[in-house]
């Protein structure tokens, strides 16, 4: 196999959720800043600041609060509605730089750059960090090599100069190697936890050494696809750019309860509120949903854990908001079981498939009607709110809403949710 | 937001001639927003702009990815606050008006540019 002539970049925003935060918080720039998962349970993004006085990634909100309280650390409930718009303005800009894009996360993609000349791809990557930044008030790294496993690497040593890029596409064999050799082999994209301590056994510590394993012997010992990961880091590129979203085939809505809820209607409104959002979500993908599950349980850190579960193959494959709703009524109630504190429900679509695929059938009279309400509910809340129509269901005392103390408020796409500044 | 324009008025009393001259719909997104993913709209608090035809509750059309003008209005981080305010040009370099004299907008201070403002959003009738 030869080494390939692709030329992929990897960009990555730094500390994306606290970088959302800090926007329009000026004050907040070379302070510790924090934000919490759903329900504010666990620390999800770190500001440079804060990884410094030894906040850890994924730690308990209440294990950091002593580092929290001594160091004034700013705390912030997840925005997703902010993260969403800041991730879609930053894609958008991509867009403008490359043809070819993986979106590979909210806050990643790869680009295929393998048309520029070598000589200008680090003012090229220079530059679309410089746009980013300015439009979107975004700092990103970015890395670019001759495969995506390189290109991970790139950026993390893009991460930590200061400028913010760093390219292996002009550079010398020996300045690429010297940098694997300094880069600890658990941290090279696909080596996991078990499979780092299965090298580190075998005094395989860094990705140079790891780049020099014997093949023969990795897909022997291992899988193809660390094989792959290996020939990677020569150069040979084994993970093509996945320009085309690939269908799901599940979709998941389900969330913690801000305290827990012992009665049905509470927790019916939960479900039902959790099933529109999926609705809503397949649609927007085009696709429709053969079977659905309701789930709901109790904390499993208390006695009396339960997790109950109930499975629904619906007779016609369907996006429709009532039909969807009418289904998980019934499933929650034959599993609900009255004297528990349940602390989680949610819903899951599966057997997705796209909507054409299924062609008309006896029923397709009825259901035209009740497609084109959903198609007006949709539209009604793109255009003044989520939520503005819905099901009478998914009315009630939201006792099921998360925990958001210390959220933001701020959503850039929305104007009644608008960020203010102050006259002066 | 769409609104049709209709090019014809319409009179009462017989069939609309005007529905055959439907042409497009204005598009006030497109108006107004040239860059879309650099494109903030942000509410402003307090009358201290009145003089600069902005008050309290307008909504500004904020453009972060053009450069300071003369007599422009942009939005400032001043000292770790973001305010709006009029900009002044004098020698290559830009200014804002302040109670203790005119301050020196530079990239490299606490006070530096976040966005231009390019539309204000006035609400005439609530």
């Amino acid at each position: 196999m030869q080494p390939t002539n692709n030329i992929i970049a990897l960009v990555d925003c730094n500390s994306f959720y606290v970088s959302c935060e800090r926007l329009f918080r000026p004050d907040l720039k070379r302070k510790p800043v924090v934000v919490l998962s759903n329900n504010d349970g666990c620390i999800i993004s770190r500001s440079n600041e804060a990884k410094q006085i030894g906040i850890k990634m994924g730690e308990p909100l209440f294990k950091a609060k002593p580092l929290i309280d001594k160091y004034k650390v700013s705390v912030f409930s997840s925005n997703y509605e902010l993260y969403g718009d800041l991730s879609r303005r930053v894609m958008k800009i991509l867009q403008q730089f490359a043809s070819n894009i993986e979106f590979y996360s909210i806050d990643e993609a790869f680009l295929d750059l393998s048309n520029m000349n070598m000589s200008s791809v680090h003012e090229y990557i220079a530059h679309i960090r410089k746009i980013i930044l300015q439009w979107t008030g975004i700092p990103v790294s970015i890395g670019a090599a001759t495969t995506k496993t390189l290109a991970k690497v790139a950026n993390h040593i893009a991460k930590k100069n200061n400028i913010g890029v760093e390219e292996f596409i002009s550079k010398d064999q020996e300045y690429i190697d010297q940098a694997l050799q300094t880069f600890p082999v658990e941290e090279v994209w696909g080596i996991g936890r078990q499979l780092s301590k299965f090298f580190r056994n075998g005094n395989i510590m860094n990705a140079y050494q790891l780049k020099h394993v014997d093949n023969y012997w990795i897909r022997k010992n291992r899988t193809v696809m660390v094989a792959k990961t290996v020939h990677e880091l020569n150069g040979i590129s084994c993970f093509p750019l996945n320009v085309i979203p690939t269908l799901r085939k599940n979709c998941c809505v389900s969330r913690s309860f801000g305290k827990t809820i012992t009665n049905l209607p509470d927790l019916m409104e939960a479900v039902v509120n959790h099933c529109i959002t999926a609705a809503e979500r397949i649609r927007s993908e085009g696709l429709i949903a053969k079977s659905l599950y309701v789930f709901i349980k109790t904390s499993r850190f208390k006695s009396n854990y339960i997790s109950r579960v109930q499975q629904v193959d619906l007779p016609i494959a369907t996006n429709n908001t009532m039909e969807l709703v009418h289904a998980a009524s019934r499933a929650l109630e034959s599993i609900y079981v009255a004297g528990y504190n349940y602390s989680k429900a949610g819903i899951l679509l599966s057997n997705l498939k796209p909507k054409d695929e299924y062609a008309d059938n006896l029923f397709s009279h009825i259901r035209k009607p009740l497609d084109t309400v959903m198609n007006v509910m949709d539209e009604a809340n793109n255009r003044f709110g989520k939520g503005a129509i819905t099901l009478a269901a998914a009315r009630g005392k939201h006792h099921y809403r998360i925990r958001r103390g210390h959220s933001s408020r701020i959503d850039t796409s929305y104007i009644a949710m608008a960020p203010t500044v102050r006259a002066f | 937001m769409k609104i049709p324009l209709v090019l014809q008025k319409v009179s009462a009393g017989f069939p609309s001639p005007a529905t055959d001259y439907v042409q497009d719909e204005i598009d006030l997104n497109s108006e107004l927003i040239k860059n879309a993913p650099a494109t903030f709209v942000i509410r402003v608090q307090g009358n201290s702009m009145n003089d600069h035809k902005i008050s309290n509750g307008d909504l500004l059309v904020v453009d972060r990815s053009l450069h300071l003008s003369k007599n422009c209005i942009a939005i400032i981080n001043f000292n770790n606050e973001l305010v709006v305010k009029h900009i002044i040009k004098q020698q290559q370099h830009f200014y804002i008006n302040h109670t203790t004299g005119k301050i020196l907008i530079d990239e490299h201070s606490d006070i530096n540019v976040w966005g231009v403002v390019t539309y204000i959003i006035h609400a005439t009738y609530k």
